[in-house]
């Protein structure tokens, strides 16, 4: 995910990563992660760098452009769960489609590109 | 249902048109599912079933035949698709000629692929039987073959990102180093160099000194559609 600057609030952190700041740790789903002292500093903000080393996800920078990407989680395979999460991408029209109104049904899910 | 992995959906249109598909067919012109599932190319597929349970992980998912080869009517869109379907298979007799540079990258993929009909067999064991398909995999067989996500991987995922944001936002010169740098975190992930690389522009001089096939051979050629374990 893009971020324009590397200190957010717990609900920008949220907002953009999808990962709570909780008591417990950073969680999404049924997962939490201990954060094991990564707390908001006294401005309320998070340091992403901290967060993102401590969660395993890597951040590419483009200093000149005041841009930075926080990569997915690494370590282990790109699955964690084999329960497939919520996605919400747009059709053809711009209308967005949420993959979990196919639920009942079996889903066959095809990439494919003009390249 | 299909997504179309294209950073600029209207190049994905003429042919999401054509198909005049009656599934859900949307975009992700982020590639967000290359690094979510490790879609290393396309076509990827993985099953996902009645409960939202993914039982067979992203792999290489060829159709075989496809609906449009087997809809033959004396319909304008027909006659369309199989001019189309003349010139793919021009190109392809093209890219296995000896001198080609995909020969070896043909040679491969017959190799690994070999019977492209195999993936959608499987898929309709799979809708006929469900769980008891042989092709349906437990939920530790599906993390367990799914691919792994070095810190490598993720820093290219960023990488790419970042390169997609310059591209759109009127930067494409800036956005190579990014786009090259994700091509070499992650080699053998061939999603990222392939969209790259369509997005150039002479015009703008954008250069990665070096074209896809050059790449694919470089790489090696059996990782850009790796075989099919089934």
């Amino acid at each position: 995910m893009l971020l324009d600057k590397l200190e957010l609030t717990p609900a920008e952190l949220h907002e953009s990563t999808g990962w709570e700041i909780k008591p417990e740790g950073a969680c999404m789903h049924e997962v939490c992660v201990p954060l094991g002292g990564i707390e908001p500093a006294a401005d309320g903000t998070v340091d992403v760098r901290a967060f993102a080393d401590r969660m395993g996800m890597p951040i590419a920078a483009d200093e000149q452009h005041g841009l930075w990407a926080l990569g997915p989680r690494s370590g282990g395979s790109v699955l964690q769960s084999a329960t497939v999460p919520d996605i919400v991408l747009d059709d053809f029209d711009g209308n967005p489609f949420e993959l979990a109104s196919l639920r009942g049904r079996k889903v066959l899910l095809v990439a494919w590109a003009s390249w | 249902m299909t997504v179309a992995f294209d950073t600029d959906i209207e190049a994905a249109r003429p042919f999401y048109e054509a198909a005049n598909a009656t599934h859900p067919s949307l975009v992700d012109p982020s590639l967000s599912l290359v690094a979510m599932f490790g879609m290393t190319n396309v076509p990827f597929g993985f099953w996902i079933d009645e409960d939202g349970t993914i039982v067979r992980h992203a792999e290489v998912a060829f159709a075989g035949t496809t609906p449009q080869r087997s809809t033959s009517s004396a319909s304008s869109r027909s006659r369309t698709s199989e001019r189309d379907e003349r010139a793919a298979a021009a190109a392809r007799a093209a890219a296995a000629q000896p001198d080609s540079p995909w020969a070896p990258i043909m040679e491969a993929m017959g190799r690994n692929i070999g019977d492209r009909t195999r993936y959608a067999a499987a898929v309709r064991d799979w809708v006929a039987k469900g769980a008891d398909s042989e092709w349906v995999l437990s939920p530790d067989e599906v993390i367990a073959r799914s691919r792994p996500c070095p810190p490598e991987a993720a820093l290219a995922a960023a990488e790419f990102e970042i390169g997609q944001h310059l591209h759109r936002t009127g930067f494409p010169l800036e956005a190579v180093p990014h786009f090259a740098r994700a091509h070499e975190l992650d080699p053998e992930n061939w999603s990222y160099p392939r969209q790259s690389y369509a997005l150039i522009d002479p015009d703008v001089g954008q250069d990665y000194g070096t074209d896809l096939p050059s790449e694919i051979v470089r790489v090696g050629a059996d990782t850009f559609y790796p075989s099919l374990d089934m």
